[in-house]
């Protein structure tokens, strides 16, 4: 880029109350270039996408902070008014909660019209209609009156864009501007990114999927602890990283990483340290059941310790459904006619967009809800439709974890109380060895013994997560469901939780129903693989075939969206 | 009433945000605002007139003295007295047990009836036996809230007659409904959360889901608003005796003083303004904590 940059950040510092949050980052966005910052949750790589608007809420100070020709460090906030808008546009993540559900998004366009320009209402509704047709907004017309519970997801994401391009910005700041999005609409708005960034608009793009920076970006900034750990051409950082975190990110991701190798860095448990596989390449080739790539010094023993007959099914669904019905709406069929296999000790994967009836099947398998017609076995007795009164017997073959692990606690309970009421069946008498119990069980998930005492709200993610699947442990079940138990973690977190699955289910042959939306997590988890479509399962097999041979256009349209 | 001891858990991170300064004591009591602080020895104070009158006032407050009928405020009555030379101080101090007691009984009676509907509405799963309780209970509280509250103690009162229980009741049966519906609420919120999902995985029953999970969850909301409620239920009691439907003459107590004085507003202002003002301070004292038990359980 031999023009100078649209953007300039040097030494950028963010503090709150005293705490630094943001150190000495630097880095440049030109015209028609699109950088990236990368990292995990509390990097600080938002709070720098922020500071860039004037909206940290910090202490800022940076050695130069300009965009186009102005100095952003000397604004206040009339003139930081000016700034946003015109020069720069922000696209937030979490389109549900960034659009006011009672104003029509052609409202939330039209103001910003309003306040930047003197255009007449005729010429601002022109504008508008030509920024929403510009995202991909189909129909417009009718989608300038609707509000945001009116649209999915992808079109409340496109809305967000529009809203923040119609003034056409030199600078758009996307903040984490395909989490929470199905792969299909994930591929859209990054499209539209892109198309932006050709169009000569600086992108600053915010995010913590490396697949989706590979697809954007130009150069990568790899933020970790408010610090610049490494930067570069996208090429370079992703593909030969120098430092060991970028190293660390990149080998978490699971896609490509073949069954039962590791994906983190570090043995869970007393297991030996193994270190990172290399970087995996980019490889849209069949996840073949192979063994771990050679450079893996301690490869992973296969899946199970597989007796050659085929297992016994531990969990099976036949023609299940499930019709919601709502007064004065048309029946919503979110389960149709599916039918499922799950065997000891292997993993059924669940893909699906949302919406697809991925959870609905698994709650009507855990028995939270009863099916309208179909049934269930567990390891061959009949499970549902059941009385709850005949099922709880039972309910120890079968475990959950969940995505959100916070809420599933009881906040009044420490670690150590949850897991005892777990493993002493709910029984108030504390049997001796209870406490030896709920050691063991942390040290199986790789949590410090000192866990017990703490509350589940002061845990990280990660570890919350480990002390779901630890709770799910204790009965020794035979089966877990688990419903997209990594999709709010970070992805070194991810991996670690994975490795952990992993690890269990070849110490105690456990099966898993493993539900995701991320297909790259769900090739790596299962032997089998079924996709489902508003509440059908399209395609069911084995995991290498379906993704290196998908027989039905819906899962070749989920596996050609991949970031 | 034990106030204190329902505060919040201690190891809040309060005061971590700079912008919720806010003028706090010293010591033990540093924790709460200055506000709270009068709050709560204001009530200290009603909790030891009503537990030992005799401490603040040694005073007789039936004893009649014709001769000092209607003194004003002075050394030996600090209050002054009434038409029949009773100190207004000594029957306010002694009357504290009668109105206070019906109040916080009536509380009780409130909210124990309240958790039991709200429970009955709130835990079903929308199928049989939960659900026609869940419409049962929900219509009964939509006809009751149809009466203003004090107008369904007047109607309660008609049917037992005067009196300090037949009071009691009243209050507590008029205040009922609302506990109930926030005990619904709560119960509904908790029942559907993925914390009692995950103990139904794990093969709990109802009754120890309930027990273990959703009552203890869904009731600290109650217990704050419990503490604001005393304060108005101190108020209704005080509102039926001044009717003449509570404590009967020449008993001391707040309500029935006031409507007793209510005659010689004009000559002796003290034997009104003073057992008001016992009504005023004490509802507005549990308010207050029960606002600030709220708060804290806000930012919980």
């Amino acid at each position: 880029m031999s023009v100078a940059p649209l953007l300039e950040v040097e030494g950028l510092r963010v503090a709150f109350s005293g705490r630094r949050v943001v150190d000495d980052v630097s880095f440049t966005v030109a015209a028609g270039e699109c950088v990236a910052v990368v990292g995990e949750s509390g990097s600080g790589k938002s709070v720098t996408a922020r500071a860039l608007l004037g909206l940290s809420g910090g202490q800022v100070d940076a050695r130069r902070l300009r965009l186009g020709g102005t100095d952003l460090a000397a604004l206040d906030e009339r003139g930081w008014r000016g700034v946003r808008g015109p020069q720069v546009g922000l696209v937030l993540q979490d389109a549900l909660v960034s659009l006011d559900p009672l104003r029509p998004i052609g409202r939330e366009i039209d103001d910003a019209l309003r306040l930047h320009t003197r255009l007449g209402p005729a010429a601002r509704r022109e504008r508008a209609l030509d920024v929403l047709a510009e995202v991909g907004m189909p129909d417009p017309e009718t989608r300038l009156g609707q509000r945001s519970g009116e649209l999915s997801g992808g079109l409340r994401q496109r809305a967000l864009i529009a809203a923040a391009l119609v003034l056409r910005p030199e600078l758009v700041v996307a903040d984490e501007p395909t989490t929470a999005l199905d792969a299909e609409v994930q591929r859209v708005v990054v499209d539209r990114l892109a198309a932006l960034r050709d169009a000569g608009t600086g992108v600053l793009a915010i995010s913590h999927d490396l697949g989706v920076v590979r697809r954007l970006a130009d150069r990568v900034v790899v933020m970790r602890a408010g610090v610049v750990v490494e930067s570069g051409p996208t090429e370079q950082v992703l593909g030969a990283p120098r430092h060991d975190y970028t190293r660390m990110l990149l080998a978490a991701l699971p896609r490509g990483v073949a069954r039962g190798a590791r994906l983190s860095p570090r043995g869970v448990g007393p297991g030996p340290v193994v270190p990172a596989p290399p970087a995996a390449v980019p490889s849209r080739s069949a996840h073949a059941q192979a063994p771990a790539p050679a450079p893996v010094p301690a490869p992973a023993p296969a899946p199970a310790p597989a007796p050659a007959a085929a297992p016994d099914v531990v969990l099976a669904a036949s023609g299940l459904r499930r019709v919601f019905t709502a007064r004065g709406r048309a029946a919503h069929v979110a389960v149709d006619d599916v039918s499922l296999e799950l065997r000891a000790g292997e993993t059924l994967g669940l893909v699906g967009a949302s919406g697809s009836g991925k959870t609905t099947t698994a709650r009507l398998l855990l028995g939270l809800d009863d099916p309208d017609a179909g049934s269930a076995t567990l390891l061959g007795q009949p499970w549902a439709p059941l009385r709850e009164r005949d099922r709880r017997g039972r309910r120890a073959q079968l475990g959950a974890v969940y995505q959100d692990p916070a809420s599933s606690f009881d906040p009044r309970w420490s670690v150590g109380r949850v897991l005892a009421d777990a493993v002493t069946a709910g029984r108030r008498t504390r049997p001796t060895g209870v406490a030896a119990e709920v050691a063991s069980l942390l040290d199986r998930v790789g949590l410090e013994p000192g866990t017990a005492d703490r509350h589940p709200a002061s845990l990280s993610g990660g570890q919350r997560q480990r002390v779901a699947v630890a709770r799910a442990l204790a009965p020794r079940p035979r089966v877990l469901v688990c419903d997209e138990p990594v999709s709010a973690l970070d992805v070194s977190v991810q991996a670690q939780v994975l490795d952990l699955l992993d690890d269990l289910q070849r110490e105690e042959g456990l099966a898993y129903l493993f539900i995701s939306h991320d297909l790259d997590v769900v090739a790596h988890m299962s032997d089998h693989v079924a996709v489902m479509q508003q509440g059908r399962v399209v395609e069911q097999g084995r995991t290498a075939e379906v993704f290196a041979a998908p027989q039905h256009p819906y899962t070749r349209a989920l596996l050609a969206a991949r970031p | 009433m034990t106030v204190l001891p329902t505060l919040p858990r201690p190891d809040e991170r309060r005061g971590a945000s700079p912008g919720r300064r806010s003028r706090r004591l010293p010591g033990p009591l540093g924790r709460l605002r200055a506000a709270e602080t009068v709050a709560a020895l204001v009530l200290l104070g009603v909790v030891v007139a009503a537990l030992a009158p005799g401490l603040l006032a040694p005073g007789d407050p039936l004893a009649v003295a014709p001769a000092d009928a209607f003194t004003a405020p002075s050394p030996a009555h600090p209050l002054g007295t009434d038409e029949s030379g009773r100190g207004i101080w000594t029957r306010i101090v002694h009357g504290t047990g009668a109105s206070l007691s019906i109040g916080a009984l009536a509380t009780l009676l409130g909210t124990g009836l309240g958790v039991l509907l709200g429970v009955a509405a709130g835990f079903g799963d929308g199928r049989w036996p939960g659900r026609a309780a869940d419409a049962g209970v929900s219509r009964l509280l939509e006809v009751l809230f149809a009466l203003p509250g004090l107008l369904l103690a007047l109607v309660v009162i008609a049917f037992t007659g005067p009196g300090a229980v037949p009071a009691t009741l009243a209050v507590g049966l008029a205040t009922a409904p609302g506990y109930a519906r926030i005990v619904r609420s709560q119960v509904r919120r908790v029942r559907r959360s993925a914390m009692v999902e995950a103990a139904v995985v794990l093969g709990r029953r109802p009754g120890t889901v309930l027990w273990r999970h959703v009552l203890p969850n869904a009731l600290a909301p109650v217990v704050v608003l419990a503490t604001l409620g005393l304060g108005q239920a101190v108020v209704w009691a005080s509102s039926l005796s001044y009717l003449g439907l509570g404590s009967p003459p020449p008993a001391p107590e707040w309500g029935a003083m006031l409507s007793a004085g209510r005659t010689y507003v004009q000559v002796a202002w003290w034997t009104t303004v003073f057992p008001g003002l016992a009504v005023v301070l004490t509802a507005a004292a549990s308010t207050v904590l029960g606002r600030g038990l709220a708060r804290r359980g806000d930012a919980s």
